[in-house]
């Protein structure tokens, strides 16, 4: 099955790091542990991901660095005393897709 | 081969300057810049920003796209920043620690009020007024809360819903640059919610109620109406704007809570969604329009804190050049 995203890891360095010409062709969803999806088979999303010197991952490259991000917040949040975890709910599972 | 007027019957205009008024569609080149351009409608989308200096959940933050402020956080809980539209300088923090309050006004007048202290967690009444430079204490809220919304201005600000007493869930006060006065009650009981507008306009919405809510309601100064609903129920959103006028975006929706980034514009009666935000967070802060809008900091799933700023253009007819626009 063609998969519908692509995936790279790449530090926001703000102002630029995304532009509104980039933002409106394509669509970006940034996730835990810098790593960023965008269109699979787009030449926008490819040129967008050479500006930022995007490491490229493969889908389930991806989901570990996210997997490790949320596990790592989940033991954090699972040592809060009550009063906190009242206040920041525990980080649910992310499941990336294809 | 093919060509534009083989296709359109006729060939792009020359002009030394763009149209003083294209329609949209209209193409045309311009010989002083070498450029082909033409007038279309853009969409609205999502850029970044410059990033704060400091990463933090529970952020607030009032003013515009290229004159905010971002107040507080949950740690560091006094830190201050200004954003310039390119990048955000470390101002005079505020004095006291409280957290998960409230903001509104400009960068030159702004205030922050609520919260709560830590530890013990302990909902604060307090507020602080800001003239650009340096934070003054001001009067104190007559309830007690934290996870509140704020609108208005330093002179004429809202204090709207929180937690944790079940009065301040629907309670609203009215600051009038020395004292909080009561104001009318919300209908729908929350907190964590956002708000837009000013003393005698303003938008609440979304929140939790203990779920998230996609409850809207508008206040004209004594008394609050139902409006129409997000169509994204959620919880710790930022929003900004106007009441007729207003956007809502991030959050965490339906339980277990995971974080979004959808973003949606209110007109006065109901919300329609725009684009959706690259970064999706809660527990952060808005400020700007519907146009020019910008949201900064908080937390991104799981629950990293975050430095990321997005920009907000609300699109809409704009000049375009071909090849780079």
């Amino acid at each position: 099955m063609a998969k519908t995203y692509q995936y790279c890891v790449a530090e926001n360095w703000g102002k630029g790091f995304i532009d509104h010409n980039e933002s409106f062709r394509i669509t970006f969803k940034g996730y835990p542990g810098n790593v960023w999806q965008v269109p699979a088979y787009n030449k926008h999303g490819n040129l967008w991901i050479a500006k930022v010197a995007g490491s490229v991952k493969t889908r389930d490259e991806a989901q570990a660095i996210v997997d490790a991000e949320v596990t790592a917040a989940q033991t954090a949040w699972d040592a809060l005393s009550d009063e906190d975890k009242e206040n920041n709910p525990r980080p649910a599972d992310i499941t990336l897709e294809e | 081969m093919t060509t534009y007027k083989g296709i359109k019957g006729f060939n792009i205009q020359t002009v030394s300057s763009d149209p003083p008024a294209p329609f949209t569609g209209q193409v045309w080149y311009n010989s002083t810049s070498a450029t082909v351009k033409y007038f279309a409608v853009q969409s609205a989308s999502w850029s970044s920003g410059g990033n704060l200096n400091t990463a933090r959940g529970y952020i607030t933050g009032c003013g515009t796209q290229t004159a905010a402020l971002g107040i507080g956080g949950e740690s560091p809980k006094t830190a201050v920043e200004e954003y310039n539209g390119t990048s955000w300088t470390a101002k005079t923090g505020k004095s006291n620690s409280n957290y998960i309050g409230a903001a509104c006004g400009t960068t030159s007048a702004a205030l922050f009020f609520g919260g709560a202290t830590t530890p013990p967690f302990s909902p604060s009444n307090l507020t602080e007024e800001y003239n650009g430079s340096s934070w003054t204490a001001g009067g104190n809220l007559t309830t007690a809360r934290n996870s509140l919304a704020g609108a208005g201005t330093q002179t004429a600000g809202l204090a709207i819903a929180g937690r944790p007493p079940a009065a301040a869930q629907i309670a609203t006060e009215e600051y009038d640059g020395s004292s909080w006065t009561a104001g009318g009650n919300l209908g729908t009981a929350r907190f964590h919610l956002a708000a837009a507008g000013i003393q005698t306009a303003a938008l609440a919405f979304g929140g939790e109620d203990p779920s998230p809510s996609n409850a809207t309601e508008e206040y004209n100064g004594s008394s609050w109406t139902t409006g129409g609903t997000l169509n994204t129920a959620r919880q710790r959103l930022a929003g900004s704007g106007i009441q007729t006028a207003a956007f809502a975006t991030c959050g965490q929706d339906a339980p277990p809570t995971s974080q979004t980034g959808a973003t949606e514009l209110y007109d006065g009666s109901s919300w329609t969604n725009s684009a959706t935000a690259s970064q999706a967070a809660a527990k952060l802060a808005a400020a700007g329009t519907t146009s020019t809008g910008l949201k900064f900091g908080g937390e991104n799933p799981p629950s990293t804190p975050l430095s990321a700023t997005e920009e907000f253009s609300g699109g809409g007819p704009a000049t375009l050049t071909v090849g780079t626009d």
